[in-house]
């Protein structure tokens, strides 16, 4: 008989080296692979569908409550800017009338002012005295004057007085700290408040 | 049913897949178990454990390769693994025996031997030996494998395989007897 290696013949064997394992032996790896199959399921992540379901009712519900905070607050704002004003025409020595549509606004001031309208202000509808005030519009370095207005005001000294009105548009006027203006809007609301 | 769509299924974690891939490939991992581990019963635990580990990894198999072969490989590493748990792995070298083993005489034998044979003179090993033999052997790594999977120097895994060889030989003679 031919002479073989030893390790040829192993090699060779031990793929004939097949015993089959008891039936106890799948038993206790089904119930293995049963438990880890329920674990699996337990903590089986959501489908792609329902995450995108639940990311976009959260988006809605995030942009939901942040429009209505932040329609609360523009609320608040207009609603304070309008106590503000009322309060600055006590404290600041304002005296005002108005406000409304084709109301006149009268008021004294003594230093620098912001006056903003909600609506779009008119400014060929302001009315002063017969003084010089000039209208700076937004972004241009160009200065109208209005003069020859209805004189009613009385004024000790001059000083510079900033208004700005909805559309972005200054309205600078020389007036006295005493003086008194007076305002009318063919339109629109204005909350008038002093700049601190 | 084939491979792929065996695998597929299990993938899904499908128990009638599972119990198929089990019954093709399982009396053949026993086979491997049973080379490296005497006992059937500790080799039938392994046979569980690795099977298990196929089962809850198979997604991470390259369908580029063997599946046996990667099969095997798991049961190659839970065989050693449970050897080393039980600390059966020790792999000491009588240096005295080594130096008495004549390297020249090839291995060859005259007769055939079967499966259950072969079983038998794997048996008669002690597990160091046989751990080194089945991986050099059969499984085809090299020893600088076998001393990166065992822990050992390369030089230990040679020594290992020439004392197995020797053992073999002398365990072939008695049987040619």
């Amino acid at each position: 008989m031919e002479e073989k290696d030893l390790f040829d013949l192993f090699r060779e064997e031990s793929e004939n080296l097949v015993e089959q394992p008891q039936a106890e032996t799948w038993q206790r790896l089904e119930k293995r692979l049963v438990t880890s199959r329920k674990r699996r399921q337990k903590r089986e992540p959501v489908p792609t569908h329902w995450r995108v379901v639940a990311a976009t009712i959260l988006v809605i519900l995030i942009a939901g409550v942040v429009s209505w905070i932040v329609a609360r607050e523009h609320e608040a704002i207009l609603r304070g800017q309008k106590q503000f004003a009322a309060l600055q025409f006590l404290q600041g020595k304002w005296s005002a009338s108005g406000g409304k549509m084709g109301d006149s606004l009268v008021f004294e001031a003594q230093d620098s002012t912001i006056l903003r309208g909600v609506k779009t202000l008119k400014f060929k509808d302001i009315l002063v005295g017969n003084d010089t005030f000039l209208i700076q519009q937004k972004g241009k370095n160009t200065f109208f004057n209005y003069k020859n207005q209805p004189y009613i005001l009385k004024y000790t000294d001059y000083q510079t007085f900033t208004f700005l009105a909805s559309d972005g548009s200054n309205v600078r006027l020389r007036k006295s700290i005493e003086g008194r203006f007076t305002l009318s809007f063919d339109e629109g609301v204005i909350f008038l408040y002093k700049k601190m | 049913m084939t491979e792929y769509e065996l695998i597929k299924s299990c993938c899904q974690q499908d128990a009638k897949a599972q119990r198929f891939l089990y019954e093709r490939y399982a009396p053949k991992m026993l086979g491997v178990c049973r080379r490296y581990i005497s006992s059937r019963e500790d080799a039938e635990d392994v046979l569980v454990e690795a099977m298990f580990k196929v089962f809850d990894n198979i997604q991470a198999f390259q369908s580029a390769g063997s599946f046996e072969g990667w099969i095997r490989r798991i049961v190659v590493n839970e065989a050693l693994m449970f050897l080393r748990k039980k600390r059966l792995l020790t792999v000491d070298t009588d240096v005295s025996e080594l130096n008495s083993i004549d390297h020249a005489t090839p291995l060859s034998i005259e007769h055939e031997l079967a499966a259950k044979e072969i079983l038998q003179l794997l048996e008669r090993l002690p597990t160091g030996y046989r751990t080194v033999f089945n991986l050099f052997v059969i499984e085809g790594y090299k020893h600088i494998e076998i001393a990166e999977m065992l822990n050992i120097s390369i030089n230990t895994s040679k020594s290992q395989l020439i004392l197995a060889k020797d053992r073999m030989r002398r365990e072939l003679e008695k049987l040619e007897k």
